[in-house]
């Protein structure tokens, strides 16, 4: 019972903490320095709200959710209902929070002159439909799948078994089993339902919010449509991968049958789903200034030198390298890595960090060549990073050096194996992959006529901005496959077992991590501003 | 139809006012036409960032004159039968046209709003003399 009273009491605290957070965020993303509210600004606030609501949205917690494991010292209590509201009522509270606090957050009408419209808004007057179809079609789908399983017996693990067969103990693998399908339809179904109906009503908040005076009132309509976009296409991978876990139980092996193979064929179709999602653009603003994904157009300008746009072309190129451990990643996370010890995560970070920093040096390469004088003396910036990247990238080493530290004390406090030290050093190898960047950027060839300092000023504060995102990333590991260790450094072991600490989960440390994943994304995401407004020399002026 | 609406907070005009008589003007001119609509009270205060309270006194104010109704679950409409005087028909449609003429006239001749209004306001009080 005390689990039970506890649940909606954290559930609330942090949900209230978190929004109030998002809140602040996003007032501030909103704010326009010159004019109080923009196009521009309004537009960047309903990106980052699509953003946090996408990282709020992440059911990689719940995954395993009904499996019964055959070592119960990993999870002794799959069935305890703290953990599965907890698993499942993050993402999708947290998602539908974050929408929610993002149409509540656009700030009211400054100017002495006020207009609006004279009409009932009504969500059909805003709704993507081809968009909402589809989210309607994957809602069924995944309430059909949900209730076959309802239908499916639950099985009894079995333990792993320690054989003394002469010298050598041999020791037999054990074979996970699940809860009844019936328990767990119930959870997935009172998500799917409270989704569904969180959706409708944000989708209603969306239609109703102020009129904001920065925008037309065609605009003002067009943004209801994005933002109804990005909350209709994250909602539709939450109910996709309620039903990639109902499809997990569903497809998982009798452990008494012989085979022990399984597919499962909703991880493809919510994969699918992912990918569709990602790729389904809003509708774009007609206000002027803004580029084809709702963002003002910087960067690519004409009379600008041809190094410039080689570097604004190298962004994207960044981005996606990063993406690469999504295709290493299905393999690491599986493989016999995870098994050992849990080093996917890490793995992932820096294989993410090692491509980013790959194309980074290549580009100053191509730049070298391409553009490069060997006769021309070297400009180097007088800043290289600006100082909210610089604190960030203190802030995220001293933070993975503390989550290092502990974790290695309560290791050794639990006497197993040291496997903070493979993380160490695949953190270590990702910042060694930045080093040839910064040395690049340096001693490069100088680009003449052109924004030497400022080219290499944006190629360090990349560098940078990837190595912050990896630490962070690499804390965020410590924290998710590490809890045993950090529980044991928290809590006192003669009270018992910790609060919240079940087997191999202890929740403080989970969520820390959550939030550092959280960080490394968005650290990851922050665009290059400061010095690369600066490069971009005005176009002379024919003399009057 | 979607009619627009605007107030000036440094107006003398009290702005329960300046919402009271765009709507009536707009439902005399056929621009909210009888059966149509309008926001809720909560919802027109937050569009245009001022006390519910206001928006509540202009609507009621409406109300008392017969030009809108308010009903629980329609909300509030522009009534079905308005009362004489307040009737659109072609006539509304040929005033709104003189009312667009006189905004492009003052719009060229590079004069604010708050300076036709006045103008008109003049011209009105004249003409009822």
């Amino acid at each position: 019972m005390p689990g039970l009273l506890y649940v909606p009491s954290m559930l609330v605290v942090g949900l209230s903490l978190g929004a109030m957070v998002v809140y602040i965020v996003l007032r501030w993303v909103s704010h326009d320095p010159a004019t109080g509210t923009s196009a521009a600004s309004l537009s960047n606030h309903a990106l980052w709200v699509g953003i946090i609501g996408w990282v709020a949205s992440s059911l990689q917690g719940a995954m395993n959710l009904g499996i019964i494991p055959a070592n119960p010292a990993v999870a002794p209590y799959p069935r305890a209902t703290e953990a599965i509201v907890l698993a499942l009522a993050w993402p999708v509270l947290g998602c539908l929070a974050v929408h929610a606090v993002g149409q509540l957050s656009y700030p009211g009408p400054q100017q002495a002159r006020r207009r609006t419209v004279l009409s009932v808004r009504r969500i059909r007057d805003f709704l993507p439909r081809r968009l909402a179809l589809v989210t309607g079609g994957i809602f069924v789908a995944t309430g059909a799948l949900i209730a076959v399983v309802a239908m499916l017996p639950g099985f009894d693990a079995v333990p792993a078994v320690a054989v003394n067969d002469g010298a050598v103990p041999l020791i037999l693998g054990g074979r996970d089993g699940r809860i009844p399908g019936l328990e767990l339809a119930a959870w997935l179904g009172a998500a799917l339902v409270v989704l569904a109906g969180g959706t409708v009503l944000v989708l209603l908040l969306i239609a109703g919010r102020r009129q904001l005076e920065a925008l037309d009132a065609a605009d003002n309509a067009t943004l209801r449509s994005i933002a109804m976009n990005r909350l209709l296409r994250t909602v539709a991978t939450i109910a996709a991968g309620l039903g990639v876990i109902a499809g997990n139980f569903a497809t998982h092996p009798d452990p008494a049958a012989v085979s022990t193979g399984w597919v499962n064929p909703a991880g493809l179709a919510g994969m699918a789903v992912l990918l569709v999602m990602f790729c389904w653009r809003p509708p774009t603003l007609a206000a002027s200034l803004l580029g084809p994904d709702n963002r003002p157009v910087e960067g690519l300008r004409s009379g600008q030198h041809p190094a410039a746009r080689l570097l604004s072309s190298l962004g994207p190129l960044h981005a996606a390298a990063a993406g690469l451990p999504l295709v290493v990643g299905a393999f690491v996370l599986s493989g016999p890595a995870a098994e050992t010890f849990d080093l996917g995560w890490a793995v992932f970070a820096t294989v993410a960090a090692v491509a980013s920093s790959a194309v980074l040096a290549a580009g100053e390469l191509v730049l070298q060549h391409n553009y490069g004088d060997a006769g021309v003396p070297r400009s180097q910036p007088r800043r290289t990073v600006g100082p909210a990247m610089l604190t960030t990238a203190v802030l995220a080493l001293v933070a993975f050096l503390l989550a290092l530290a502990i974790t290695a004390v309560g290791q050794n406090s639990l006497g197993g194996a040291a496997d903070w030290l493979p993380i160490a050093g695949l953190a270590a190898a990702g910042a060694a992959a930045s080093l040839p960047v910064a040395l690049l950027a340096r001693f490069r060839r100088s680009v003449p006529k052109g924004p030497d300092a400022a080219l290499r000023a944006v190629t360090v504060h990349r560098a940078v901005r990837t190595l912050s995102s990896l630490l962070a990333a690499s804390t965020a590991a410590l924290l998710l496959t590490q809890t045993p260790a950090w529980a044991t450094v928290f809590t006192a072991a003669e009270a018992g077992a910790p609060f919240g600490f079940y087997g191999g989960e202890w929740w403080p440390a989970s969520v820390a991590g959550g939030v550092f994943v959280a960080a490394a994304i968005v650290i990851a995401i922050v665009p290059v501003r400061l010095p690369y407004r600066g490069f971009v020399r005005p176009t002379p002026q024919p003399a009057a | 139809m979607t009619a627009g609406l605007s107030i000036d907070l440094r107006s003398a005009v009290p702005p329960f006012e300046q919402i009271r008589a765009q709507i009536a003007a707009l439902i005399s001119a056929g621009a909210l036409e009888p059966g149509a609509n309008l926001p809720t009270v909560r919802r027109l205060a937050a569009d245009l960032g001022i006390a519910a309270g206001t928006v509540a006194r202009a609507y009621r104010e409406l109300e008392h004159a017969g030009l809108v109704e308010t009903g629980r679950r329609k909300g509030t409409t522009v009534a079905a039968s308005l009362p004489s005087g307040a009737s659109p028909g072609g006539a509304g449609v040929e005033v709104e046209q003189a009312a667009d003429r006189l905004i492009a006239a003052a719009r060229s001749a590079h004069l604010d709003d708050a300076a036709v209004l006045e103008l008109f306001r003049a011209r009105l009080s004249r003409t009822s003399d």
